[in-house]
């Protein structure tokens, strides 16, 4: 049993991880119907700037603290100075310029950095803690505590501010917001910002637990995806619940099915995803438009 | 001098030209009525004053130009638009609705004052004011896109053809409502119709486009009681 509970908890750990870049997908796809395949080098990108602060010098908890807000001006530097060109544009055009995104800074990291495997050092102290009789690693439910902490604060933002409700408004309907003096390109730009700062803060949680390189979010970025369609990739909700349920139907298919090992685990989540959207197409949580003719 | 000014107004979709030089002026608390057919260019009149579509020409709205500037800047000028078929945000609530027509007011007070007015106006909301706006009937729905611009406490009120697709008796419930608001806060209104009848009632003075030219303009009165001009321009 005791077993049982930490391959879960370890579950949704690594599941909070995906649900923080499946939430960054959803923020942009919401606000701009892009699907930004270059999310993960994004991430990948920023998690190397902490690891050349911390290098540098920096203590980690500041170095990741930066890292976010540069990730965050950097996201709204993105949109505004490429992706704004393209928007409204053909899905076609909109898909090759986020994977050209995502071969550049894939290239400019390795340029930069090198492509050798290099150790991240975790934010949470490497320690167990017994809760109700079960051992569980401080890094997991530290992952865990900050995945709920943004969705918190996410949710705030969205429901309970002026800029959070124009940030909906403008992904919602653009003309009617420029309408009501909303300027609907600052939206975008925000929207960009907070999905860099998100990408950045998975790739700082995932890092300790692979090794930092230029690959670190490749399948991270995947189990994101898979999230994000599991839950409606137009659902905040359900880019958490899709990460956990990836998360954990991995972690526990590898575990418990003896021929199913690391290898075979990405099938198990796959399955239950093939399953629901032949059910429900747009997600577990997606939302077909509210309308009345 | 009036809070509008248009002068020699061009307006084109790409290479169409839809308004070809067209002059006419709002006065402050005037109600004005633009007319014409399908298609003579009447939407494109307050597409143009905000901002979407490419123009030329002058639009002077309280001592300032008002083209060649982006959408949301009119907006914050005092220039509330209601556009055709009506633009609500079909998944918000209709509180959230009314508070984005307010979003670039910086006086919390005065906002919360008006959204009481507002539900004062249109009790329906108000019954309905966490529901998605997407829900609501067509009436309620052009009733919301109204209060929704009355929410930002506009200069200048353009609506364009409120009456499309409402039954003849929410029309007039509408118009009712409108002209009780316009009276009590002498509210400056620029209205797109086709149905000159209901805009004529409602107006204090009419301009009537065809094919992107003003043919003929005057006191809403004088338009509506010149049967030669309702009968060949206004089709009734």
């Amino acid at each position: 049993m005791e077993r049982f509970v930490q391959v879960v908890v370890d579950g949704v750990a690594t599941g909070s991880i995906y649900a923080a870049v499946a939430l960054a997908l959803v923020l942009i796809y919401r606000s701009t119907t892009i699907v930004n395949f270059a999310q993960g080098e994004m991430a990948m990108f920023s998690t190397f700037v902490a690891w050349g602060l911390y290098e540098g010098g920096v203590p980690l908890g500041l170095a990741v603290l930066t890292t976010l807000g540069l990730s965050f001006f950097a996201g709204m530097a993105i949109e505004r100075g490429l992706i704004r060109h393209f928007e409204g544009g053909e899905t076609l055009t909109l898909v090759i310029v986020t994977l050209g995104m995502f071969i550049l800074l894939n290239s400019l990291a390795g340029w930069i950095w090198g492509f050798e495997n290099r150790g991240f050092p975790s934010l949470f102290p490497d320690d167990s803690v017994t809760l109700g009789g079960v051992r569980l690693s401080v890094e997991s439910l530290g992952i865990v505590a900050v995945l709920l902490a943004v969705v918190g604060l996410l949710t705030l933002l969205f429901q309970r501010t002026k800029v959070g409700l124009a940030m909906r408004a403008a992904a919602l309907n653009p003309d009617s917001s420029a309408l009501v003096g909303i300027r609907v390109g600052h939206m975008l730009m925000l929207g960009w910002g907070l999905a860099a700062a998100l990408g950045a803060l998975a790739g700082v949680l995932v890092a300790p637990r692979l090794f930092l390189d230029v690959n670190l979010m490749g399948s991270v970025l995947i189990y994101a995806f898979a999230a994000a369609a599991l839950g409606g990739f137009d659902s905040a909700l359900g880019a958490v619940v899709g990460g956990w349920i990836i998360g954990v139907s991995e972690t526990l298919a590898g575990t418990y099915v003896d021929f199913i090992g690391s290898d075979l685990k990405i099938l198990v989540p796959l399955g239950i995803i093939f399953v629901v959207l032949l059910v429900r197409p747009s997600g577990l949580f997606g939302q077909s438009e509210v309308a009345r003719a | 001098m009036s809070l509008l000014e248009v002068e020699g107004l061009y307006a084109s979709y790409g290479q169409v030209g839809v308004l070809q030089g067209i002059d006419f002026s709002v006065e402050r608390g005037q109600k004005v009525a633009m007319l014409g057919p399908n298609g003579a260019g009447k939407t494109t009149v307050l597409r143009a004053l905000s901002g979407m579509v490419r123009t030329s020409g002058r639009a002077d709205f309280d001592g300032g130009s008002l083209l060649r500037h982006p959408t949301a800047d009119i907006a914050r000028r005092g220039v509330a638009h209601v556009p055709e078929g009506r633009g609500t945000f079909a998944s918000l609530s209709v509180t959230e609705n009314l508070k984005l027509g307010a979003y670039a007011r910086r006086d919390a007070a005065g906002v919360r004052e008006d959204l009481e007015r507002c539900y004062g106006w249109f009790p329906r909301l108000r019954e309905r004011d966490r529901q998605p706006a997407g829900s609501l009937s067509g009436g309620e729905q052009q009733m919301l896109a109204v209060a929704r611009a009355l929410m930002s406490r506009p200069r200048l009120l353009m609506l364009d053809e409120p009456s499309l697709g409402l039954a003849p008796i929410v029309t007039r419930e509408l118009f009712g409502v409108l002209g009780e608001i316009c009276a009590e806060h002498a509210m400056t209104v620029l209205l797109v119709e086709q149905n000159a009848r209901l805009a004529l009632d409602f107006a204090d003075h009419a301009y009537v486009l065809e094919s992107g030219r003003i043919a003929l303009s005057g006191e809403a009165d004088r338009v509506k009681s010149d049967d030669e001009v309702r009968r060949s321009y206004l089709g009734y």
